[in-house]
C-alpha cells in the first residue's frame, strides 16, 4: 500500500477535525474516512447531498495557444470543440493504448485546466512536457494554493442553487462557471466523481475554511471516503490505480464516453481503433453481486467451472444491500449480465453474478 | 594492422533527391537564399511522435544548423535527440510517399508510417 501522505497541510484539516472526522489512507492521502456512522453518510449521499474535500485531486494548468491542440493529440476524446466555459473527459493513453489517467479538461478563459487523479498529477505533467516540442504549451502545477470542496448527491444542484441564486441551472456535465459565494470567488464545475450528480467548487486556500463552514451551515452534511467509495463501486465508476491502470485500455474499462472514433491521430489511437473495429476487446469491466457481506480484497480471483475468468479490482458493502458489490475485469466469455461466477476469498468460493456497469459512463451500442 | 575508423558523429542527413525537392518548394514560395528546412519532432501521433517539416526563412536562436547538398537544415535541440542519425529522403513515382524519414532510433511505427516511437 502507498505510504499515506498526511493531509495536515490541507486548508481544511482543522475543519475536518472540528467536525469529528476519523482519518484513514485514501488514494495516497490521509483523509476523512467518516465523520459519523457510514450508513448515515451513505444515505445522505444517495438521497440528498453530501460535502467532501477533494483537494487532493490534481489541478494542472496548461498555458499557451497550442495547449488544447497538444492535449487533443495526446488523448482519446475530441477536445477541439471546447470553448471557454466548457469541458470534457478524455483518457491519457500510452502508445500501446493503455490508460494513464482519465482527465477532466476544462477550457478556462486564459488556459486549460486539467483535473487529474491524486496520484498521477506529477506523471501527467511530465508526460505532457515530454511530448511538448515546439508547441506554445507549458504545464504548471496549480494544485497547491487552491482547494476543492465537492457537493455530491441527487439534490446537489438544488442545495447549491439556493446558495448561489440559481446560477448553476442548466450547467452541463464537465462545464464550469465562475461564481461568488458569500463574497468568495469560486469556480463551480459540474462533475460526477462517484457517479452521482455533483459540483466541485474550486476556491483559494484562504477562502476554503470559510466556504466549508458556509456550505455546512446551509445544511449540507460532511461525508467521508468510506461512504463515497460505497457509492462509487455501486455506481460502477472506475478509479485510477484500481480499474484505470496501464494494465487496461479505455474500451475494457468502458470509457466510451471519453473516446472519439472520428478524430485524428493521438497517442495509442491505432490500437484503440483496431480493438473497436475488429471487436478485439478481450475483457470487460463489470459489476459483480457477490453473496455474503464479507470483505472482498482487490485482486481476488474470479473463476467459473474451475477456470480463472478474471479478478476483482474494488469492492464495497453498501448498507441497504444484502450482498457485497465488486468491480471486476472478466474475460468477455463471462462478462455478460446474469452469468454465474465464483469469487475466491480466503480459500472460500463465494457465488456471484455479473451485471452491466450502471450509470452513464457506458455510452455505446 | 587495420586502422580503426574514427566513429562519425551522429547527425541528420538529407538525400540529394530530398534536397532538390525542398529547393523546388522554396522557389515556389519565392525564397531564393538564406532559407532552410526546419526538421522537427511533434508529440502526439499514434505511436507517440511524428515528424514535422516546414520551410523557414532563418534558423531559431537555439537551433542546430546542418548543411548538405546545398540545403540548410534547422533542428531544435529537443527534436535533435530523437532525430540524430536520421536521413530525410524523398520517395517519388506513382506509389511515392513524398518526404520520408529513415530513423534508426525508431523502435515502432504506426500502420500508415507517419508516427514513430523510440
Amino acid at each position: 500500500m502507498d505510504k499515506a501522505v498526511p493531509m495536515s497541510n490541507s486548508p481544511l484539516w482543522q475543519a475536518h477535525k472540528a467536525a469529528g472526522a476519523l482519518f484513514a489512507p485514501h488514494q495516497g492521502r490521509l483523509a476523512p474516512r467518516r465523520y459519523g456512522p457510514v450508513s448515515i453518510e451513505y444515505q445522505r449521499l444517495t438521497t440528498d447531498a453530501g460535502l467532501s474535500d477533494r483537494s487532493y485531486v490534481g489541478r494542472l494548468r496548461v498555458m499557451g495557444k497550442d495547449a488544447l491542440d497538444l492535449l487533443n493529440r495526446l488523448s482519446t476524446n475530441d477536445l477541439m470543440g471546447l470553448v471557454p466555459g466548457s469541458g470534457g473527459a478524455t483518457i491519457l493513453t500510452t502508445n500501446k493504448g493503455r490508460i494513464i489517467d482519465r482527465l477532466v479538461v476544462l477550457h478556462m478563459n486564459d488556459s486549460v485546466l486539467l483535473l487529474t487523479s491524486p496520484r498521477t498529477r506529477t506523471e501527467v505533467a511530465r508526460w505532457i512536457d515530454t511530448y511538448t516540442f515546439l508547441e506554445d504549451a507549458r504545464v504548471e502545477d496549480a494544485t497547491e494554493g487552491t482547494a476543492v470542496l465537492s457537493v455530491s448527491g441527487p439534490n446537489s444542484a438544488l442545495r447549491l442553487d439556493t446558495l448561489m441564486g440559481g446560477n448553476l441551472e442548466g450547467l452541463p456535465l464537465y462545464h464550469w462557471r465562475a461564481l461568488s459565494v458569500a463574497g468568495m470567488p469560486v469556480t463551480a464545475v459540474h462533475t460526477d466523481p462517484v457517479g452521482l450528480p455533483g459540483y466541485d467548487l474550486i476556491a483559494s486556500t484562504e477562502h476554503a475554511p470559510r466556504l466549508w463552514e458556509h456550505l455546512r451551515d446551509s445544511g449540507i452534511p460532511p461525508v467521508g471516503h468510506a461512504a463515497l467509495e460505497m457509492v462509487r463501486v455501486e455506481r460502477g465508476v472506475p478509479l485510477q490505480g484500481r480499474e484505470l491502470t496501464q494494465e487496461f485500455n479505455p474500451l475494457e474499462a468502458e470509457q466510451w464516453d471519453a473516446v472519439s472514433f472520428a478524430k485524428g491521430c493521438y497517442v495509442g489511437q491505432e490500437v484503440v481503433a483496431r480493438l473497436s473495429t475488429y471487436d478485439k476487446v478481450q475483457k470487460h469491466l463489470v459489476l459483480l453481486k457477490v453473496d455474503g457481506r464479507g470483505a472482498v480484497p482487490p485482486g481476488a480471483v474470479v473463476q467459473a467451472d474451475g477456470q480463472r475468468v478474471g479478478s476483482v479490482t474494488s469492492a464495497a458493502c453498501p448498507p441497504r444491500r444484502h450482498k457485497t458489490l465488486a468491480l471486476a475485469y472478466l474475460h468477455r466469455s463471462h462478462a455478460r449480465p446474469g452469468v454465474a461466477v465464483e469469487v475466491v476469498v480466503d480459500g472460500a468460493y463465494r457465488p456471484a453474478r455479473a451485471a452491466r456497469l450502471p450509470g452513464g459512463r457506458k455510452n455505446h451500442a | 594492422m587495420a586502422v580503426k575508423e574514427k566513429p562519425q558523429p551522429l547527425t541528420i542527413h538529407v538525400s540529394p533527391k530530398a534536397a532538390e525537392h525542398v529547393k523546388h518548394f522554396a522557389r515556389l514560395e519565392g525564397l531564393e537564399e538564406g532559407f532552410g528546412i526546419r526538421v522537427a519532432v511533434k508529440g502526439g501521433g499514434c505511436s507517440g511522435l511524428t515528424y514535422d517539416l516546414s520551410i523557414v526563412k532563418a534558423p531559431g536562436e537555439n537551433d542546430k544548423v546542418i548543411e548538405e547538398h546545398g540545403l540548410r537544415l534547422f533542428v531544435d535541440k529537443k527534436s535533435y535527440v530523437f532525430l540524430a542519425g536520421t536521413t530525410l529522403d524523398y520517395s517519388d513515382g506513382l506509389n511515392g510517399k513524398g518526404f520520408v524519414f529513415h530513423n534508426p532510433n525508431a523502435k515502432t511505427t504506426c500502420g500508415c508510417g507517419t508516427s514513430f516511437s523510440v
